[in-house]
């Protein structure tokens, strides 16, 4: 059981974190969990549908943030955006996509806003077909449905 | 991978998008051009972006002294910052040129007002989409035994009630008995048509467009059309389409002319350029108070 102050959070592969509350409620929905039941902060909070590996990258940014939240001085605005960028520069696509569904699941606004700025920034100016690569996503438009949306505004293709 | 992405992510990332690519994107999947499409999207993306564009319009004249008006945009936020303005041509949806009158013209939500001679006819453009729509005409009933200087003032807006974007258009008549006659129209976007309102109850001296803030057209006017009159700033709500001049108070000094002629500022082309209004108060210097959005 995690000491006064600290919350045990537990993965969907049975991995166990303990964290500081003030790292954890970083997450509104784990502030409204412990918030709305005392028995979470005592025992084990589990994430569902997040796996160790993502957990940990979740708390390592959550610790960052809410150090800096506590004391402007030592973890500077600076020193933060440098972080954020490191931490988004490091990740593979996969991590990302991950990383981005468990943010929205346990609402780290700040996370969020990041990883979607980050996709956003990735996927500027590509190409339709590149896009579908990336994404894996299924063209269903038939040649001529296809050709008429281009034909539409071709100044952007 | 995007099918485990739920949409309202996916609309998170798009509205962190350029229109262009936006438009590129409707081509990927039936799904991604249903949520470009969409009203809330649009809505979204339209608060999400932080960027101002700035406009400037300029006349050249041509050997025939036909003026020609071309349209620049820059980036407003790297102006501020820098003071320096990398102005890009603007292709004009309308050719040629000399069709469009750049003399009254507002804009609003990226969406510009522009005046085309043919007809008269004011059109819509939008620069990021590239679409425009011409505007039926605003029919003005003018009684023929008025005869004097007729003033056309337009202004657009955004109507939050209503969710619409609307263009004003008033023609002011200064009859020969030193009266004033008006008329107002009001053209809505989602109806596509034009409307007769209240009669504008102040007076031009000089024709403007309406400068919009917090959901209302402001204009400076005066009380009447008598020469000594004060000038004030009258609004037009746009959602409940209503006059008021709660500016009244402000006194405000004669505008200098000649100071300030250069044509910049989110299509605004006229003097007001050099006011600016900041929640209810007005000050007297845009660029330094940044009050222009």
């Amino acid at each position: 059981m995690a000491s006064k102050g600290n919350l045990t959070l537990k993965s969907c592969n049975g991995k166990e974190f303990i964290v500081e509350e003030k790292v954890a409620v970083m997450s509104t929905t784990i502030k409204n969990m412990v918030d709305v039941d005392d028995s979470f902060a005592q025992g084990v909070i589990p994430i569902i549908g997040v796996d160790g590996k993502i957990l940990a990258k979740l708390i390592e940014y959550c610790k960052e943030h809410a150090e800096a939240d506590e004391d402007e001085e030592v973890k500077s605005e600076e020193y933060l955006k440098k972080f954020d960028e490191k931490f988004v520069d490091e990740l593979n696509l996969n991590d990302l996509y991950d990383l981005l569904k468990a943010s929205n699941y346990l609402e780290i606004t700040k996370l969020l806003n990041l990883l979607c700025q980050k996709v956003a920034s990735m996927i500027k100016g590509k190409k339709p077909e590149e896009i579908r690569r990336i994404f894996n996503i299924k063209n269903d438009f038939t040649p001529e449905e296809e050709e008429e949306i281009n034909r539409q505004n071709p100044w952007a293709f | 991978m995007s099918d485990e992405i739920p949409d309202e992510l996916i609309e998170e990332i798009f509205s962190r998008l350029p229109v262009k690519t936006l438009i590129r994107f409707r081509c990927v999947s039936k799904s991604w051009r249903a949520i470009i499409g969409s009203q809330d999207f649009i809505r979204k993306h339209l608060n999400h972006s932080s960027n101002h564009t700035l406009i400037l319009g300029n006349f050249n004249h041509s050997y025939s002294g036909i003026e020609e008006p071309y349209l620049y945009s820059a980036d407003y936020n790297s102006f501020l910052e820098t003071n320096r303005a990398d102005f890009k041509e603007l292709s004009l949806p309308i050719m040629p040129r000399t069709e469009i009158s750049s003399d009254t013209w507002g804009s609003c939500n990226g969406l510009i007002c522009l005046l085309c001679f043919w007809k008269s006819r004011i059109f819509l453009w939008n620069p990021s989409t590239r679409k425009h729509r011409i505007l039926p005409e605003a029919k003005f009933e003018i009684p023929n035994i008025l005869k004097g200087d007729v003033q056309t003032i337009y202004g657009i807006g955004n109507d939050f009630v209503n969710d619409d974007y609307k263009v004003v258009s008033m023609v002011q008549i200064d009859t020969v008995d030193d009266d004033v006659y008006s008329q107002v129209k009001v053209y809505s976007l989602k109806s596509d048509s034009w409307r007769s309102v209240e009669d504008f109850p102040y007076y031009f001296d000089w024709g403007n467009s309406g400068k919009l803030a917090n959901g209302a057209l402001h204009w400076v006017v005066k009380a009447s059309a008598k020469s000594e009159s004060e000038n004030l700033i009258a609004a037009f709500d746009l959602g409940t389409e209503e006059y008021s001049d709660c500016f009244q108070k402000v006194r405000l000094k004669p505008i200098a002319y000649s100071k300030c002629r250069r044509r910049v500022l989110l299509g605004q082309t006229d003097r007001l350029l050099l006011w600016f209004v900041h929640g209810e108060t007005w000050g007297r210097d845009s660029e330094q108070e940044g009050g222009f959005r």
